[in-house]
């Protein structure tokens, strides 16, 4: 059994998320390192828009979309 | 002198976060982040013992301190747990429920070396949501993920998927044919999408039949003698049946057509090609 805690954020929480990482979002809407302004990536060295953010994981910081193709590898085990 | 009110509104603050923290750390726990207040409206949060869910209120325990919950979240993360959007979480959880039931395996083991890595991705979403369509879910959304990810390869992939010919034609060929003369099939019918036409209710009349003419062409260039037509739902159905119709009309000795198939919501023509 999984004991590891989960937490559920709405689209409307997930900035409080990004803060919490020290993370924002630029004027385009994708989620930014507040320190250097750079885009976060995901495994597949995609950027992500807020509106596609699907959540986070460790390791250290895996940034998740909220896709199909993201949830499979999620569920899966593989990010 | 000391402020009793400020006093009594400080120690329920306190309290109200020693036990929010408190079952955060339960094992098992599920924290559920809710835009709204609750009922009563000073209440940040709610402990449900049973299922082990605490539910916050943003707002509420924002004013009383963020820090609590930007700590907060940031534990979960440490402890190895998962952050996710609450509005995709029931298909994850439909998705691990999926796996565990493992009903596809065959399928999966079979063409996991067989095939590109991407196609294998493609093929693992459209087995999934083959699953969910039988539940009455709709999918239609992740047929376009499906789309956008992995191009008309993948479209027709999964479209390949829910007709059943992995299991019915690829894996039998694979296992009768030699690898190259395999190889060189599936990408016919992956790659060049020879085998079949799936039509979709983008599709009128009139552009069914140029995919048609489309199909014979790709038949004649590719020495594939047959390919199957499929389309579900009513207006499909209806469009695909005109297009047949006129088709016969014209048809010479270059192809015949047999329906094969035509239940109340689905229907499957083959069409033979003349080489």
């Amino acid at each position: 059994m999984n004991n590891k805690p989960k937490l559920l954020f709405t689209s409307k929480s997930a900035p409080l998320i990004l803060k919490a990482f020290d993370k924002g979002i630029d004027k385009n809407g994708l989620i930014i390192e507040n320190s250097t302004k750079e885009p976060v990536l995901t495994p597949d060295n995609e950027e992500i828009n807020i509106n596609e953010f699907g959540g986070l994981k460790k390791g250290s910081e895996i940034f998740i979309k909220d896709n199909l193709y993201s949830i499979m590898k999620l569920a899966e085990g593989k990010i | 002198m000391p402020n009793t009110h400020h006093q009594k509104k400080k120690y329920h603050k306190k309290s109200a976060l020693e036990s929010i923290e408190k079952y955060a750390e339960k094992k098992n726990t599920t924290i559920i982040l809710i835009d709204d207040l609750l009922d009563p409206p000073n209440t940040p949060y709610i402990w449900d013992h049973k299922d082990k869910i605490l539910t916050i209120s943003v707002p509420r325990l924002q004013k009383l301190d963020e820090d609590v919950l930007l700590c907060l979240i940031r534990k979960v993360h440490s402890q190895g747990g998962i952050l996710f959007n609450r509005d995709k979480n029931d298909v994850l959880e439909s998705f691990k429920t999926y796996l565990d039931k493992n009903s596809n395996k065959k399928i999966l083991d079979f063409f996991r070396k067989k095939m590109p890595e991407s196609d294998f991705e493609a093929l693992e979403m459209s087995l999934f949501l083959r699953e969910q369509s039988k539940k009455g879910d709709d999918i239609s959304i992740y047929k376009k993920e499906i789309r956008d990810k992995f191009g008309p390869r993948g479209t027709n992939i999964s479209n390949l998927c829910s007709a059943g010919y992995f299991e019915d034609e690829f894996m039998k060929l694979s296992n009768e044919l030699e690898t190259d003369e395999y190889n060189a099939y599936y990408e016919l019918a992956v790659g060049i999408r020879a085998r079949a036409l799936f039509v979709n209710s983008e599709m009128n009349v009139d552009t069914i039949e140029k995919a048609f003419d489309g199909m014979i062409n790709k038949a004649i260039q590719y020495h594939i003698d047959k390919f199957n037509i499929h389309g579900i739902g009513k207006t499909n159905i209806d469009n695909i049946k005109k297009a047949i119709s006129n088709k016969l009309k014209d048809a010479d000795s270059t192809y015949s057509i047999e329906k094969v198939r035509h239940d109340k919501n689905i229907i499957e023509y083959c069409v033979t090609v003349n080489l």
